[in-house]
């Protein structure tokens, strides 16, 4: 099942993570905002939100996760960024 | 009054210090407005006491109450406006459609395929005949069926991959399947040394 790993080529990339097609209905998993366990899953190190290549996601549940992470930084579940403490 | 009113979910924040009688203020309130307005308090209960991921108003912790209720959208605004004007209490709200927890069921049941230990439980009631047919769907998504092998190591065909959920049943669906042509298990090898049930011996091992 090999998929195309992410980043070929020299300069900056993103971290060689690769594509599996993730999907969290599947996974009996509804998003919410406050479960930001499932949520930390689809942040980076730096808490930025990953895309969707990155994810996996299908575009409506990409969607769906990134309005839900949005909301739990405004709930201070979530960090917008790493360097404000 | 056809209409059933919403169902809106609120959580809100409020400070760690807070004054028990302030507490019991703010939900009174949050009830008052929500019957006020002819809705229905489902649920107001605190949710977590976290440490916050930054820093609000120079707290670092702070207590989130939830408060589930079905009502006009009026009584939303009230509360919201009382939230406003108690910030010193209240760090931060947000309200949401409320998503039941009947709904979130159906919405999982319906496209779940069932997970590899939901479907150990399952295939205990299935006859061993359905079990091919189960392979046959896994083969329409791929998707799934990749997902899994990797995890197992080698490069076992379909076959191989479902048979240690299913247990000793489905040693027929293990003959059947070499001869369609996958990629040989391991069951396979033993085959032409064996009949079925020396097939079955060699899954186990």
């Amino acid at each position: 099942m090999s998929r195309r790993p992410m980043g070929g080529g020299g300069g900056r990339r993103f971290f060689s993570r690769r594509k599996k097609p993730r999907d969290l209905a599947k996974e009996g998993k509804q998003i919410d905002y406050k479960d930001t366990e499932l949520l930390s899953q689809f942040i980076t190190e730096r808490k930025k939100i990953l895309p969707r290549r990155n994810t996996g996601l299908s575009r409506q549940e990409q969607r769906k996760v990134a309005i839900a992470i949005k909301r739990a930084r405004f709930m201070a579940l979530l960090p917008y960024t790493v360097t404000h403490k | 009054m056809a209409i059933e009113p919403r169902k809106y979910e609120t959580l809100y924040l409020v400070r760690p210090d807070i004054s028990p009688e302030d507490l019991l203020t703010i939900q009174n309130r949050v009830e008052q407005s929500v019957t006020g307005n002819g809705g229905e308090i489902l649920k107001s209960e605190k949710w977590a006491e976290k440490d916050l991921a930054y820093r609000i108003d120079n707290y670092t912790r702070g207590t989130y109450y939830i408060a589930v209720y079905a009502a006009e959208s009026k009584a939303v605004t009230d509360i919201e406006r009382y939230f406003n004007l108690s910030k010193n209490n209240v760090l931060r709200f947000m309200t949401v459609n409320y998503i039941e927890e009947e709904q979130k069921a159906a919405d999982a049941a319906m496209n779940v395929p069932p997970r590899p230990s939901e479907q150990e439980d399952q295939s205990a009631f299935r006859t061993p005949s359905l079990a091919p047919e189960e392979q046959a769907e896994g083969g329409d998504e791929p998707s799934q069926a990749a997902a899994e092998q990797p995890r197992e190591g080698n490069e076992p065909s379909q076959a191989a991959a479902e048979q240690p959920r299913e247990g000793n049943e489905p040693s027929q669906a293990a003959a059947e399947q070499p001869r369609e042509g996958n990629e040989p298990s391991q069951a396979a090898a033993e085959q032409p040394q064996g009949d079925e049930e020396k097939t079955q011996g060699g899954d186990q091992s």
